[in-house]
């Protein structure tokens, strides 16, 4: 896939937002469920043979006679999963939907690394070994650049199987499936419940192409899927063009009601719209990314 | 209509790619998408049955596309559509000096502009309108009627020949080109002459075939000499020139004509010529043999440049070697035939022995002998002989009476003979003489009230005129008519001119001078027949060929909207 660069320069003071607390291995500045060492106060225990000294609160011993030790919130970093798909079918549009889920994947993984979150970034549904780069600060940008820019759609591989070894793998905050979820319904609900059970308030970015929004089916045609081989005929170009735009809208709205069911944010992130005015529009409205310095969402 | 066209074998043929391309533009129209999930609600498996040709989508646009081809087919292969005969087309073609006239006054106009070249254009666009089994036949009316090309289906040949035509000499062969024309025609249902003329009045006598005349031309404005004539004035060389130009030009207007003997300047003339009137002059010149003469107008502009100059040769003369037979001593004839320039008179009044010259001679030694009175020796031989009251017996010629003072006045001579020309006989008595039987195959010149008194015949190989009188026996020598009358026979006599003796009085002879009909130019005919070819045969599917041209058209923009029409709306849309 080919990611364009210049669009990182637009992304300055955005984080990758949080409907709750982050439960990152590192250390970061998002509140976490866990207490221990930290900078807010929160609450109290009693010492316990073993604890740092310098946690006994010496003027609560001086009043009460009693050895308390402190405890603060833990903030901790995010844990970031972003998934892309690289089934072939990723490869039609114009532009690809491979380049455009590719750079919009560089652009979150930007975004969080810049808030020193874990992210990790891998690829699915290809045919092809998948591909799963990990990076805790923006030095890990050029790898994951690197990484997705050696990813080529290539025939049609185990989604379900490669996706699960991925979710596996990883402590996830946060998991954001970017794919055209043109696959058979039973394979579609498989990986929406699984990214459903991937981490809290997962995000489903769906990508499709001018071909899949409007094609030009007037003449009539045979079309051909490029994964499968099935082929169709279409005839009565124009009524077919309506018949097929009420079926896409049907199937969106199902899709979007599915991943409501299952928790799952479903924001559409079609190639029609540039990745820039993704990331500072739709996605910002979905709070998928959040200002990093308080503004309004 | 033959489909042996190539321009409609090729629409035809056009046909078989188009209905292809129609029943296979659906396979063309395969495409690869990222997946056919979406595409299953409006698509079916009908793909399953893979066919090499499917049925066609756009019927109403193949069929239209096909009613264009069929048109421009048809349109091409020829205008009938109904099987009919082969056609014959005999081409008459004007080629007279007249028909290179230019159609306007430019000069610059070249020869595209003359009436020739109109009537050639006029003839192709038949020709390109034939069919190619229709026989064409050429020929060209100049001076006279020729036949260029017999009847043949090589109508290519025929435009080469039509396009190689020149202008030029008189038209008087139009009305045999005709006869010509109407001589080759097979079939008068199946064959029409086509006349390309600019004089229609000339074509003369009625024909079998049918006849369509195409007028070429427009009344042309024009100048130009149409007479140039030349005769002795005496014996010492002065010559009388008639010249004489015409001018079609509305106004009045005064033209030089140079005058020139072998290209040498003689003498500068000025005309006074009248709106569209002629004006002539007779110039007293002295003149040697053998020269060519011309008059040139010069300094005009006109419509043919051809009749701008006239050439007449002026021939040499040779003298005419004279004898003289005669019983008098003293003869008017003599006297009179002395007088002669051109006579070399040898007079023998008596019977000589070395006068008496075999009739086996090769060769004559005069060219005219004349037998007067009664002379009684030997006749040597001659081409010509002239017997003026001498025995007519003797020369084959039956004398029947006396004449006789009753009926002795002449009431009848032949005026157009050469003996007589300009011989006026009226009133002149003969005092005694002989009454003559015409011999077979002879003639009367003069008659008076008894018979014949003067016969011509033919014998022994000579020309022979036998008076029945002589001078003396009649008051003839008191007349004009006596010294006409030797001018006559020395004429009569007089062996042939010498030929041409130069290139350039060659080349001058072949222009010579145009007639007046040629230089005025003038388009005689009825205009509604041009260019308009007449169908032989009453079939009701025979349409006019510029209808089949505009359907041939109508095609064309029909299959041009079917391919640009969607280009255009795709282009909009982009």
């Amino acid at each position: 896939m080919r990611i364009d660069r210049s669009i990182f320069f637009a992304l300055e003071g955005l984080r990758l937002g949080l409907p709750g607390k982050a439960s990152g291995l590192r250390q970061g500045d998002r509140r976490s469920p866990y207490r221990g060492r930290g900078v807010e106060f929160a609450d109290y225990r009693p010492y316990d043979p073993g604890d740092d000294m310098r946690l006994i609160d010496w003027n609560v011993y001086g009043r009460l006679q009693t050895v308390l030790v402190r405890l603060f919130h833990e903030d901790r970093n995010l844990s970031v999963s972003i998934f892309v798909d690289s089934s072939s079918s990723m490869a039609f549009g114009l532009p690809r939907k491979i380049d455009h889920a590719g750079e919009l994947a560089a652009c979150l993984a930007l975004i969080g690394l810049r808030g020193r979150d874990t992210v990790t970034v891998a690829t699915y549904g290809g045919a092809g070994a998948p591909v799963r780069v990990v990076g805790h600060n923006a030095s890990a940008l050029a790898p994951i650049v690197h990484a997705l820019e050696s990813v080529e759609p290539c025939d049609r591989g185990d989604a379900r199987r490669q996706l699960a070894a991925h979710i596996g793998h990883t402590r996830t905050d946060r998991a954001l499936l970017l794919t055209d979820m043109l696959l058979e319904e039973r394979e579609r609900e498989d990986v929406l419940r699984m990214l459903a059970a991937a981490g809290r308030r997962p995000v489903l970015l769906h990508v499709l192409g001018v071909q899949e929004l409007t094609p030009d089916l007037r003449a009539g045609s045979r079309v051909v899927d490029a994964e499968t081989g099935e082929e169709l005929l279409i005839r009565d170009g124009r009524q077919a063009e309506a018949r097929y735009h009420d079926s896409l809208q049907q199937w969106l709205r199902q899709l979007e009601s599915r991943c409501a069911e299952l928790g799952i944010q479903y924001v559409p992130a079609f190639t029609t719209v540039s990745v820039r005015d993704l990331a500072i529009g739709t996605l910002r409205t979905g709070r998928v990314v959040q200002s990093a310095y308080g503004g309004a969402a | 209509m033959s489909f042996a066209n190539p321009w409609a074998l090729l629409a035809g043929f056009a046909a078989v790619p188009v209905v292809v391309a129609y029943l296979s533009r659906r396979r063309d129209r395969r495409r690869v998408v990222s997946s056919a999930i979406l595409f299953r609600v409006i698509g079916t498996d009908e793909v399953a049955s893979r066919r090499a040709l499917s049925r066609p989508q756009h019927l109403w646009s193949l069929l239209l596309v096909m009613l264009a081809l069929i048109a421009m087919v048809v349109g091409i292969a020829g205008p009938r559509l109904g099987t009919r005969d082969t056609n014959q087309y005999i081409f008459v073609v004007d080629r007279s000096a007249s028909m290179g006239m230019l159609t306007s006054l430019r000069r610059d106009g070249g020869a595209d502009a003359t009436r020739l070249a109109q009537a050639v254009r006029e003839l192709a666009s038949m020709v390109y309108g034939m069919s190619p089994e229709d026989q064409v036949a050429l020929v060209t009316a100049g001076d006279r009627g020729e036949i260029s090309a017999g009847a043949s289906r090589n109508h290519t040949g025929i435009l080469q020949l039509a396009r190689a035509l020149r202008a030029g000499g008189g038209g008087g062969g139009l009305p045999e080109a005709l006869q010509l024309a109407d001589a080759m025609c097979r079939d008068p249902e199946q064959t029409l002459l086509v006349v390309f003329t600019d004089d229609a009045g000339a074509l003369g006598a009625e024909t079998r075939c049918p006849v369509q005349i195409v007028l070429v031309g427009a009344a042309a404005e024009n100048l130009g000499v149409t007479s140039l004539a030349y005769r002795r004035a005496d014996s010492l060389g002065l010559s009388e020139v008639y010249v004489a130009v015409n001018s079609t030009f509305p106004e009045a207007r005064t033209v030089e004509v140079v005058l020139s003997l072998d290209s040498v300047v003689l003498e500068v003339v000025s005309l006074e010529l009248p709106a569209a009137g002629s004006s002539a002059r007779l110039i007293r010149l002295p003149m040697p043999d053998g020269r060519l003469l011309s008059a040139e107008v010069a300094d005009i502009q006109d419509a043919l440049a051809q009749d701008d100059v006239a050439y007449v040769v002026i021939r040499e003369v040779p003298a005419v070697k004279v004898q003289l037979l005669t019983s008098r001593a003293d003869s008017f004839v003599a006297r009179a035939l002395s007088l002669h320039p051109r006579v070399q008179l040898t007079v023998q009044t008596e019977p000589a022995a070395g006068t008496a010259v075999s009739a086996q001679s090769e060769r004559p030694e005069f060219d005219l002998v004349i037998v007067e009175g009664d002379y009684r020796g030997e006749v040597p031989p001659a081409p010509r002989l002239l017997v003026l009251g001498a025995a007519p017996e003797r020369f084959g010629v039956t004398a029947k009476a006396a004449v006789t003072a009753v009926d002795r006045s002449i009431i009848r001579w032949d005026f157009g003979a050469t003996l007589l020309r300009f011989v006026d006989l009226s009133g002149v008595h003969l005092e005694s003489g002989r009454v003559l039987e015409v011999p077979a195959g002879g003639r009367s010149l003069i008659d008076a009230v008894a018979g014949p008194v003067a016969v011509v015949a033919h014998r022994d190989g000579r020309e022979l005129a036998v008076f029945g009188f002589t001078v003396e026996q009649s008051d003839v020598a008191l007349r004009v008519a006596f010294p006409n009358l030797i001018a006559n026979a020395i004429d009569w006599a007089a062996p042939p001119t010498s030929g041409v003796r130069t290139d350039l009085q060659q080349a001058a002879l072949k222009r010579n001078v145009l007639s007046s009909v040629e230089t005025r130019g003038a388009v005689v005919g009825i205009r509604a027949s041009s260019a308009v070819t007449t169908p032989m045969d009453d079939s009701p599917w025979s349409l006019p060929l510029p209808l089949w041209r505009l359907v041939v058209l109508a095609a064309v923009a029909l299959l041009m909207c079917e391919w640009l029409l969607p280009l255009a709306v795709r282009g909009r849309k982009l």
